[in-house]
């Protein structure tokens, strides 16, 4: 081997190793919660956390699904699991397309004060949603959506539209302008150039934006409580209700495996379209 | 100064093929109502954010004004909730925490974000794996990792008990028992959170950077590191924006984070203003004192956030 | 402001009338929130739904996540138009803000029918009437400022559960030394509440609490009295373990069940989690009243209230559930599972949790003995601030004992309520 290869393999064993140990450090709160919700009461309540289960038993699992008490119902989280796919798919759909229309109108037309408007619209995503939460049930109760799929699921647009607007806006701030300039000069209009040209090109901010939708959306439980209704509650909110009593005694091994069914849909996402996340912003560079 | 990005015109423009005569009527017309169009468009954001946001903000900071506890109350009675917020020793320590815990959280994450798509940009094998373990953290619902986390931090059954069970019986690591030290605990978990997300959105972007530039870069003979550090970073500059803003929401919205992890404790020490907010808000019934907070939180967040933010959005701007 | 009451009602009615999206009214089904999550409280909600349900009419059950989201959750239904039937509310000076309010509908007749006022503790009647109404119903009792202790550890150390706070201070050094933790402390806020209340019963006496609980009195808070409970609090930081910042209150038990640590402040509730760990009163563990308690009893208490409607159907099934609550036979069977106490004092103890139990005698003596726990005592605001207090006091030992009791004054001369 020559010097220059033997320091290529020392650096990549280096970066393997560096990436590992992140890798490690990043893993440990996970591996704890899997080797908890394996566990037997008697056996967390010996409080060594970092010890493997004796005996690996899924007792737990099953109970977090199917038989876990909420209140009267004791049907575990798989109550609320249809809801929250009902209330997901729409939410999502609704606010990328709000974005991605939103961030596309401010970035490459002649609109007065776009810059403005991008700055407001995105101070809005540091108010913290729980102090406008009131007004916010006297407006929807006052257009009669209060209460219902279309309530939470109009609150989730609204929440998100900022951050989607800046997402969108700025990828499209970097695309070239020739693209837009011909197609104007070809006679297309405004939504004509969105779904012909802009559309094609933003697979990749897409999948970025659902990813983070879906994220946000699926763990959310507060604006799930008091938007959805009662027939539409997520199953973040009996996820929530597990893992939170005041008096009563909690099963920690029912509530990390409880934690981890409803983390799965968000995980398969990312490991799924994880190719597609990256190979996603890379095609049509997130640069400006 | 924008590099080439490598674009591919798609055929859909092949296909629409107009009459030139009748173009320039239309290219006159379509010039008029290009605006107009997207002015259109743009009614339902600017509708929802005059009345969801700054209505609701409006709302909050006229209740700030009032002697609300559980429900509204629109009688006016002037600033005692100001007086009384900045008079609570609670609330002096949650506000300076906000700007010890951003600042640390935000380098923080967007270091070791930046840090983890540069030595993943750099073709390791395995990719799939390392990615979605750096990202899992923003899947799971953060009531229960932080729980672990307070485990996995406390002295008597976590990282402390476990090292002196090998033998090093003097190590110590009980942070987030001390007030001194518990926000930094927080910091913690909160980079652990949301570095996977800045890892995949920088890694995405460079990723996108042109191959050429690297091809200069080593004829030139500059190292690898000065290369990411001069050249492509500066190039990802609003996409790094970008995830300062998304970090910087984080922080101020900090609720779940602290409450799964310390509680705000030990006493109040490691409090944050999103937490005493909710619990104003919620726990407390008093909504004026709420309000008061929020409207003081967010007056001095927008007020360091906004100006750099209308920079950095007028710079890309052509 | 009985007014406020009505008026209340109308536009409830209003609001009512102009929502959309609640599923056909049934006769008399009942939407309850309440966060009552655990597996057993789950059960001992189970006997109120059933006993709802035998008239014909259906429960329909609505548990929250914890008080807060539950509070606002049930807020924000009001507000929009669309109110529970019933629902639980934190007791004490909370339900008479959500009265003030004019959001609950006065129960009178209902009481008047059922002789609920004279059945019950005097503290609790007063808790749920506002302006001369009555506007809750009670349905348990439970005893903050009890000591559960390791049955084990006393045993070994040849030493009876202390009676006293200064017994215990002086045993504490030699239990350290036996290698256990003398006090089971998980420091957040509801355990300091517990604690506090204790030592101010204990150390300080009826009075003093009665003094500072229920009269606010600023000057019994600033007194020698006072900085002498402060002070014994925090004499108490070395004999915890260094797990205790923001340890929940079972792992604390835990501590005991493990008999790793002496005794536990906490209350009557605790005697379930022994079950499930299957450990035996008097064998495993034991219970009695706090140290210096012997004649206190700290009540809390569970209530659910009614939000004010004109729909007839809703007011049958808020009849019917608080006519159901309320009847001691079905309290008693109640809390046979759920481990407290009734609130009527006309049903019967039989069968339930013997340290609960204890309370009846003490309860029994007279309204001298019955003292109010913070949520009775305190609006959530107020309560709120003096937990943030002992939680910087507990926390920073640079405080001293005088200072915690001036700055506790501070707070009473300035709470509203």
């Amino acid at each position: 081997m020559t010097t220059a290869q033997w320091r290529d393999r020392v650096g990549r064993t280096g970066l393997y190793t560096l990436i590992a140990w992140m890798c490690l450090f990043f893993s440990i709160p996970l591996l704890v919660v899997i080797a908890t919700s394996f566990k037997t009461s008697a056996e967390v309540r010996t409080f060594s956390i970092f010890t493997l289960p004796a005996s690996p038993n899924i007792a737990s699992w099953i109970k977090a699904w199917a038989h876990a008490c909420t209140g009267l119902k004791c049907g575990g989280i798989r109550v609320g699991f249809w809801n929250s796919v009902r209330i997901l798919i729409p939410s999502v759909i609704l606010s990328v397309s709000a974005g991605a229309v939103t961030g596309y109108a401010l970035s490459h037309w002649r609109v007065r004060g776009a810059n403005i408007i991008m700055l407001l619209l995105l101070l809005c995503a540091f108010i913290p949603y729980q102090v406008i939460l009131y007004p916010l049930v006297k407006m929807e109760s006052a257009v009669a959506i209060y209460g219902s799929l279309a309530g939470i699921i109009a609150v989730h647009v609204v929440f998100g539209l900022p951050v989607m607007s800046l997402l969108f806006r700025n990828f499209y701030v970097g695309l070239p302008e020739e693209l837009v300039k011909a197609a104007r000069i070809d006679g297309a209009g405004f939504w004509r150039i969105f779904a012909l040209v802009i559309l094609p090109l933003s697979v990749n901010i897409l999948i970025v934006a659902t990813i983070l939708q879906t994220t946000g959306i699926w763990n959310d439980y507060l604006l799930g409580l008091i938007f959805a209704g009662r027939d539409n509650m997520p199953m973040t909110v009996q996820l929530n209700a597990l893992s939170t009593t005041s008096t009563g005694e909690i099963e920690y091994n029912v509530n990390t495996a409880a934690a981890l069914l409803t983390a799965l849909p968000p995980l398969l996402i990312y490991f799924f379209s994880g190719r597609y996340f990256v190979r996603g912003i890379t095609a049509g560079a997130v640069k400006g | 100064m924008a590099t080439p990005v490598p674009v591919r015109l798609e055929a859909p423009l092949a296909s629409f093929q107009p009459d030139r005569a009748i173009e320039q009527r239309r290219v006159g017309r379509a010039y008029h109502l290009r605006g107009r169009a997207a002015r259109l468009a743009l009614i339902p954001a600017v509708v929802i954010m005059a009345f969801c946001f700054y209505g609701s903000m409006f709302w909050t900071v006229y209740i700030s004004l009032t002697r609300s506890f559980l429900l509204p109350v629109y009688k006016f009675a002037g600033t005692a909730q100001y007086v009384r917020l900045f008079a609570t020793p609670r609330w002096q320590v949650a506000y300076s925490n906000m700007f010890i815990f951003g600042f640390l959280d935000i380098i923080g994450t967007l270091g070791l974000g930046i840090l983890l798509a540069i030595l993943l940009d750099r073709s390791v094998r395995f990719e799939g794996i390392f990615r979605t373990v750096l990202l899992y953290p923003l899947s799971i619902s953060f009531i229960v990792t932080g729980l672990t986390w307070q485990w996995i931090l406390s002295p008597t059954i976590g990282v402390q008990q476990l090292v002196r069970s090998f033998g090093w019986t003097d190590f110590h690591f009980n942070w987030i028992t001390q007030p001194e030290t518990a926000i930094y605990t927080l910091v913690f978990a909160g980079i652990w959170h949301q570095s996977g997300l800045i890892m995949a959105i920088m890694l995405a972007g460079l990723r996108g950077v042109d191959r050429e530039i690297w091809r200069a870069a080593r004829v030139e003979g500059i190292p690898a590191w000065r290369t990411y550090v001069s050249i492509v970073l500066p190039m990802l500059r609003p996409l790094v924006v970008t995830c300062l803003v998304l970090v910087a929401i984080a922080v101020v919205k900090s609720y779940d984070l602290v409450v799964a992890m310390t509680n705000g404790g030990p006493g109040f020490a490691s409090d944050l203003p999103g937490k005493f907010v909710v619990d104003f808000e919620f726990e407390r019934a008093n909504i004026g004192q709420a309000s008061a907070a929020a409207t003081v939180m967010l007056g001095s967040v927008l007020a360091i956030v906004a100006p750099y933010l209308y920079y950095e959005l007028a710079r890309k701007n052509r | 402001m009985s007014r406020n009451l009505v008026f209340a009602a109308a536009i409830a009615g209003l609001s009512l009338s102009s929502s959309v999206g609640s599923p056909q009214a049934f006769a008399q089904k009942a939407d309850v929130m309440h966060w009552w999550t655990s597996g057993g409280e789950s059960r001992a909600v189970a006997v109120f739904a059933k006993e709802y349900e035998k008239g014909g009419g259906t429960w329909v059950d609505d548990p929250s996540i914890g008080p807060q989201a539950e509070h606002a959750a049930a807020l924000n239904r009001i507000a929009g138009g669309d109110p529970p039937t019933a629902l639980m509310w934190t007791t004490g000076v909370a339900v008479q803000q959500l009265a003030e309010q004019g959001v609950l509908r006065p129960l009178d007749e209902l009481a008047k029918q059922g002789n609920w006022v004279a059945n019950l503790p005097p503290l609790l009647a007063k808790s749920i009437t506002y302006d001369g109404h009555v506007v809750a119903v009670a349905v348990d009792i439970g005893g903050a400022n009890y000591q559960y202790y390791s049955v084990k550890v006393f045993h070994d150390l040849n030493m009876e559960p202390p009676k006293t706070w200064d017994e215990f201070l002086a045993d504490a050094p030699r239990i350290k030394a036996a290698g256990y933790i003398p006090l089971a402390y998980g420091a957040n806020a509801q355990q300091e509440d517990w604690l506090f209340s204790a030592l101010v019963a204990g150390v300080g006496g009826k009075d003093l609490y009665r003094k500072v609980f229920v009269d606010h009195d600023p000057k019994a808070a600033a007194s020698p009295e006072m900085e002498h409970v402060f002070s014994a609090m925090g004499q108490l930081r070395q004999y915890v373990d260094a797990g205790s910042p923001n340890r929940k209150w079972n792992d604390t038990l835990a501590l005991v069940e493990t008999n790793k640590a002496a005794l536990m402040i906490v209350g009557d509730w605790a005697t379930a989690d022994f079950t499930t760990a299957h450990l035996t009163l008097g064998k495993d563990y034991g219970c009695q009243m706090a140290p210096g308690n012997q004649s206190a009893y700290v009540m809390t208490e569970d209530v659910f209230v009614f939000p004010a409607t004109n729909k007839p159907d809703q007011i049958q099934a808020q009849d019917k559930l608080a006519k159901v609550m309320m009847n001691p036979a079905v309290q008693t069977a109640f809390n046979r599972i759920k481990g407290s106490l009734p609130a009527r004092q006309d049903a019967s103890v039989e069968g339930l949790n013997a340290c609960a139990q204890l309370g009846t005698k003490i309860i029994a003596g007279g309204p001298d003995n019955q003292l109010p726990n913070f949520s009775l005592a305190f609006s959530p605001d107020t309560e709120g601030q003096i937990e943030d207090l002992l939680g910087n006091y507990w926390a920073t030992p640079a405080v001293t004992p005088a200072d915690a009791a001036k700055r506790l004054s501070r707070i009473l001369a300035s709470a509203s309520q």
